[in-house]
């Protein structure tokens, strides 16, 4: 396998990992009723601690992950490749969290991506 | 006889905003602190001593806070709106951070970055014209019918 897809691959665990993580912290953040007081909002998701766990565990293999693909990959590469994150949570918040996502929040999400490929140029 | 016609846009509670202000916020100042550190760290110095040499410093613990500050604010967030209308926006940073890089570290921000940055603020703004809360707000109206 060369270096550079082997650190794609590394960038894509790091998209997935975080995407996962916050999904995790959402299912925790729900536990909430969305009418409650910030300080009784944050006491209630921050008990959820299986939820809370997870999404840390999930962030620190995400770290894990990126580091490892920066060794195999320039900056230049992974910072867009790195960017499909924003595509990523859409999905799984639409698959896992069954939110409505409008054709106006595809676009949103895709152009940000767009303009994540346009700096890695730079 | 008069009909109420739809609202063309859901209102965005002002929580929400402010929430989002205080993730690019934060996201940027970490970033600027981050690089603070980073920038003490001898070039030639491995991992190790990176970070040995970045936690050695009084802006570590700034940092290690600011870390904190971050994930409270993004839970309250979270409990409030979509993560699907949330996380994208916070593509917002991009701009914050090359913005604050250009007048703080004095890096160049060349044409094609700033052709980049404006496809992210297009992004951007068509995600806040969506709804900020739809899939607890359909369980809870289901829930109360």
């Amino acid at each position: 396998m060369s270096a550079r897809l082997l650190g794609i691959l590394f960038v894509m665990g790091s998209v997935l990992s975080e995407a996962f993580s916050h999904v995790a912290w959402k299912r925790a953040a729900d536990a909430s009723h969305p009418e409650a007081g910030l300080a009784r909002a944050l006491w209630t998701a921050l008990r959820q601690y299986r939820m809370i766990g997870l999404g840390v565990g999930l962030f620190v293999v995400q770290a894990a992950a990126w580091t490892l693909a920066l060794r195999y990959l320039d900056v230049s590469l992974a910072y867009p490749v790195g960017s499909l994150e924003f595509i990523a949570v859409v999905l799984l918040a639409r698959i896992v969290l069954k939110e409505k996502v409008a054709a106006r929040r595809w676009l949103g999400a895709a152009l940000i991506v767009a303009g994540s490929v346009v700096i890695g140029l730079s | 006889m008069d009909v109420p016609s739809p609202p063309l846009r859901v209102r965005v509670p002002p929580v929400v905003w402010i929430g989002l202000g205080a993730v690019i916020l934060l996201d940027t100042a970490v970033q600027l602190v981050w690089k603070s550190l980073v920038l003490r760290v001898p070039p030639e110095a491995g991992l190790g001593e990176t970070f040995v040499v970045a936690a050695g410093q009084p802006g570590f613990w700034l940092l290690v806070g600011l870390f904190g500050a971050m994930a409270c604010n993004w839970l309250l967030l979270l409990a409030k709106a979509d993560l699907s209308y949330i996380q994208p926006i916070t593509a917002l940073s991009y701009v914050t951070v090359a913005a604050s890089s250009a007048l703080v570290f004095g890096e160049e921000v060349g044409l094609v970055r700033i052709a980049g940055l404006a496809l992210v603020l297009a992004g951007v703004w068509l995600i806040s014209g969506t709804g900020h809360r739809t899939a607890k707000a359909d369980a809870l109206a289901g829930a109360s019918s």
